[in-house]
């Protein structure tokens, strides 16, 4: 009655320590690297390349890893209409058009609404973590 | 439920056991909150109570698995068996909170239901560190609901108590879950080694125990060898047990507890009717084998419990020969022998 569930019980634990364990270590040995300061804090490089292509009907901001950049989920793009942006003046994107994600890890594509795609802006960088512009790019 | 059943059969251990809980609860989540507002002033309030009830109940749920194998290694920690149930519950609750939080914070926002959104946002299965993290808890959090809910004596009786006992083993594999849940959910962002290395420490030190226990007590599980003689099994020489103690034997296939008290041997079951403690662990007090665990008695004499419990173990029938203790492997209703 009792002895079938403490053998149960030896072999569960056998069986924690051998799945779990391994689980532990390997999703802490393989996470990724968390930046502890912002690329602007940093120098400013964030290693993206940025691209207008504007022979569509719908002109497209192209966005590129020229480098190894470590994932930046909180990274955002948008689109400074006025493009006079300056972050040491103003870090807020509140006035902005925003773009979309960029996730600093693989190439994305961004459309631009076609009643802005005509202005002469400035494409302006931000990241939600650091909640500051990282950079600001005249295409 | 019957009316026999009350919900909580409050006595002055159990007051005091719950007040010294809740009172450690209310001590960690308000430590917990003033040390983040100190290192993190940035933190909203929701994300700190998400944090601070999440990491509250995975250390609760560390201390209610510790105090079972801690109990049988050392004597010393059997009080705090007494009342683990409200700690398994109170866990649960404080578990709860922390995922009804969590869903408010994650969840609420969008145009699927809460729960949908939980089950199905993430599909990163083929990941290990973008695994869905969420669910694990919620499974896990569902398995503690389910222990929560049968946990009281009512459950317990219309369950039988190996029933009872397997069912609520699953609260192995919802720490399985949970280690998991924290290792690839919070532990990702947060990379601090202290955190890790606590999480690394709970985790063998949870498995440790265990098997320490496990593997102790599986010497004493090994039946006796002896040849039987009219039947009888050899156990022990009388002066081995102590008065009012009693020497455990494995004997067709489940243990034995030989009781010696008032010049008298007499040989029941070793498993308690209420949760299958271990009666030999625990000695005699006015004139009733009590259990170790949870205080239930028996007569020694017919395994009986005194009036008006009507709980009963099985007996078997013992003689003394030459100072030798000789058992019968197969349960009787009744007997006690003088050792003379």
């Amino acid at each position: 009655m009792i002895r079938p569930l403490r053998t149960r019980h030896r072999w569960f634990f056998l069986g924690l320590l051998l799945v779990v364990g391994p689980l532990m270590v390997m999703g802490l040995l393989t996470r990724r690297e968390i930046p502890s300061a912002s690329p602007r804090a940093a120098g400013g490089k964030t290693g993206l390349e940025y691209r207008i292509d504007r022979s569509r009907p719908v002109a497209r901001v192209h966005v590129t890893p020229t480098a190894a950049v470590p994932a930046h989920p909180e990274w955002s793009l948008y689109w400074d209409v006025s493009g006079e942006t300056d972050p040491s003046v103003d870090p807020s994107v509140d006035t902005m058009l925003f773009l979309g994600v960029v996730d600093g890890e693989s190439s994305t594509i961004h459309p631009i609404p076609t009643e802005y795609a005509s202005i002469q802006g400035r494409l302006v960088l931000y990241s939600l973590t650091q909640k500051e512009i990282v950079e600001t790019v005249d295409p | 439920m019957s009316h026999q059943y009350v919900a909580v059969g409050w006595n002055r251990q159990k007051k005091i056991y719950d007040t010294v809980m809740l009172s450690c609860v209310g001590l960690y989540l308000t430590i917990f909150v003033v040390v983040d507002l100190w290192l993190r002033p940035n933190t909203s309030p929701e994300t700190m109570l998400i944090r601070a009830l999440g990491s509250c109940a995975f250390l609760m749920l560390h201390v209610v698995l510790s105090i079972g194998p801690l109990a049988r290694l050392d004597t010393r920690f059997l009080p705090l068996l007494y009342n683990r149930r409200h700690l398994g519950v109170t866990t649960f609750l404080v578990g709860a909170a922390h995922g009804g939080f969590a869903l408010l914070q994650f969840h609420s926002q969008g145009n699927v239901h809460p729960l949908v959104s939980l089950l199905t946002s993430n599909q990163r299965f083929d990941s290990l560190i973008d695994f869905p993290f969420q669910p694990l808890g919620f499974v896990a959090l569902s398995i503690l609901f389910l222990m929560a809910a049968t946990s009281h004596d009512f459950w317990l009786t219309q369950l039988t108590a190996p029933m009872w006992k397997t069912l609520h083993m699953l609260v192995y594999v919802a720490y399985g879950l949970l280690t998991l849940h924290v290792v690839l959910g919070v532990l990702q962002a947060e990379t601090s080694p202290l955190l890790s290395g606590l999480v690394l420490l709970g985790f063998a030190w949870i498995v440790g125990i265990h098997l320490l226990a496990g593997f102790r007590e599986r010497g004493g599980d090994r039946p006796i060898s002896e040849a039987a003689r009219d039947g009888y099994v050899r156990v022990c020489r009388v002066d081995e047990i102590r008065e009012n103690r009693a020497k455990m034997a494995v004997l067709s296939g489940e243990k034995v507890a030989i009781f010696r008290y008032d010049g008298k041997i007499a040989a029941v079951s070793n498993a308690c009717q209420h949760q299958n403690g271990p009666l030999g662990e625990g000695k005699i007090i006015d004139g009733c084998i009590t259990c170790p665990w949870h205080g239930y008695q028996y007569r020694p004499e017919t395994g009986e419990s005194p009036p008006p419990f009507t709980e009963k173990v099985p007996t078997f029938r013992s003689r003394v020969i030459d100072g030798d203790v000789w058992v019968h492997p197969q349960p009787e209703m009744k007997d006690h022998t003088h050792v003379g």
